[in-house]
């Protein structure tokens, strides 16, 4: 039976929503040194519309502490309540249209500390609102394409960069970075070099990054394994890297990606 | 009218995925120039770790000197989380990540021109990190502080620590 894109495009907001209230509750807990380090006075300096003039609503906005913790709040609760009222129209929109916003004003105030799940988010929530607001199937199912596309983009991109990089083919990359402090462990660590793992671990990514995407040209059952190896992947990344906001943002595009090969993949 | 806000989202879309295309050759002179209009973060960078993996740590220390001239020993800065709970609760990424980029960004610059130009100094990258080892704990006494950033290879490397950048002594902003 095919998948309905009412169903895809919810799943794909409560993952994603999922992903909103973790990162949202991280920054509450963690604001006070994530906004010293932000320091306004010194970002500021970035925008050249702002340096100069006096504060405006848009700098009150991202600039005050208070506002900001208010705002993110508000957004892990506008997140809940999505995925509750996610078919009662214009609430929706509403709803889908704050979340996006307070992500994009975000990156305006935490922009040396923003990374690939960022991206995604704004990509999701973009899409998903385009999908609530258009009464039309055929936007509808443009939105999705858009949230498949770019997770195709990101993985074919990850995996060529990968293949082009000496230090990716000699299989040495894997267990470099998980020798790391930042994105590794010791005990995982430890555990590839006795092993010898890097090197399958290193290229079997490439291979799951190039060959991934290509996959969902084969249909759905392809797709289904490539996103099964997809959230493995995730999830690896996110216990050994602590890489836990990449799981539920590009997780949340699966369910978009087996709705695209289900209705166009040629094979 | 209906026409144009129905094709509204397919120039949307379109272009938003094509900027994200050409986004993934960052050295491109044309995509540098979109970039600087990308001020809420929304043209993604999906290379991850390639082609040049992160193998390396970025570790901050610093030591204060007092009214006297008296120096005291150099202190690291923690700012990772490195326990397994960072897999489903990570606040600590965000700074993480925001002095990698920072450090990165110097380093690229510094490497470019050959030396560290002292016109970095005034740079957005520079003064972040500089706020955030300004804003560490310190003594009722010390009036400046000095701050290095020492690169290490993983946690079981018997490399030594490379000693990237030592600066001058900041004044302290008054407590």
């Amino acid at each position: 039976m095919p998948v309905q894109r009412e169903v895809v495009a919810q799943l794909v907001a409560g993952i994603a929503a999922v992903g909103v209230v973790i990162n949202a509750l991280e920054l509450l807990v963690a604001r006070k040194n994530v906004l010293t380090f932000h320091d306004w006075n010194v970002l500021r300096t970035r925008y050249r519309v702002l340096s100069g003039c006096s504060p405006s609503p848009l700098e009150w906005s991202v600039s005050s502490g208070t506002v900001f913790a208010i705002a993110i709040v508000l957004q892990a609760i506008a997140a809940i309540c999505l995925v509750i009222f996610f078919h009662s129209g214009a609430w929706a929109i509403g709803l889908c249209a704050y979340i996006l916003a307070i992500r994009l004003l975000l990156g305006l105030r935490l922009i040396y500390g923003f990374d690939g799940s960022d991206h995604m988010h704004a990509i999701v929530w973009a899409g998903l609102l385009v999908f609530l607001a258009s009464p039309s199937a055929s936007i509808k199912d443009l939105a999705l394409v858009f949230i498949a596309a770019q997770l195709l983009l990101s993985y074919l991109t990850s995996g060529i960069a990968k293949l082009l990089s000496p230090i990716w083919r000699s299989g040495k990359a894997v267990g470099l970075i998980v020798r790391t402090e930042s994105y590794g462990q010791k005990s995982v660590s430890r555990l590839i070099e006795r092993l010898h793992l890097s090197g399958p671990l290193s290229r079997g990514t490439m291979v799951l990054e190039v060959v991934g995407p290509l996959s969902v040209l084969m249909g759905p059952k392809a797709a289904i394994v490539f996103i099964f190896f997809g959230v493995m992947f995730h999830l690896g990344s996110a216990i050994v890297m602590g890489l836990n906001s990449f799981v539920w943002a590009f997780a949340a595009c699966f369910p978009a990606v087996l709705y695209i090969s289900e209705r166009w993949a040629p094979f | 009218m209906t026409s144009i806000i129905e094709a509204a989202p397919y120039v949307v879309f379109g272009i938003w995925l094509g900027l994200s295309v050409l986004h993934q050759f960052p050295h491109g002179r044309w995509i540098r120039r979109i970039k600087r209009f990308d001020r809420f973060g929304v043209l993604p960078d999906w290379t991850f770790f390639a082609p040049t993996p992160i193998v390396s740590d970025y570790r901050f220390l610093y030591r204060d000197m007092s009214g006297d001239g008296t120096l005291t020993s150099w202190k690291e800065i923690t700012y990772r989380n490195t326990s397994l709970l960072r897999s489903v609760w990570h606040p600590e990424r965000r700074i993480q990540k925001g002095l990698n980029v920072s450090v990165a960004s110097l380093v690229r610059r510094a490497i470019a021109a050959g030396r560290f130009e002292k016109r970095r100094l005034l740079e957005v990258s520079y003064l972040l990190i500089l706020n955030f080892v300004e804003k560490q704990p310190r003594d009722f006494r010390a009036v400046k502080r000095q701050f290095l950033i020492a690169q290490t290879r993983g946690v079981e490397s018997d490399d030594n620590p490379h000693i990237m950048f030592l600066s001058a002594f900041h004044v302290l902003p008054k407590a």
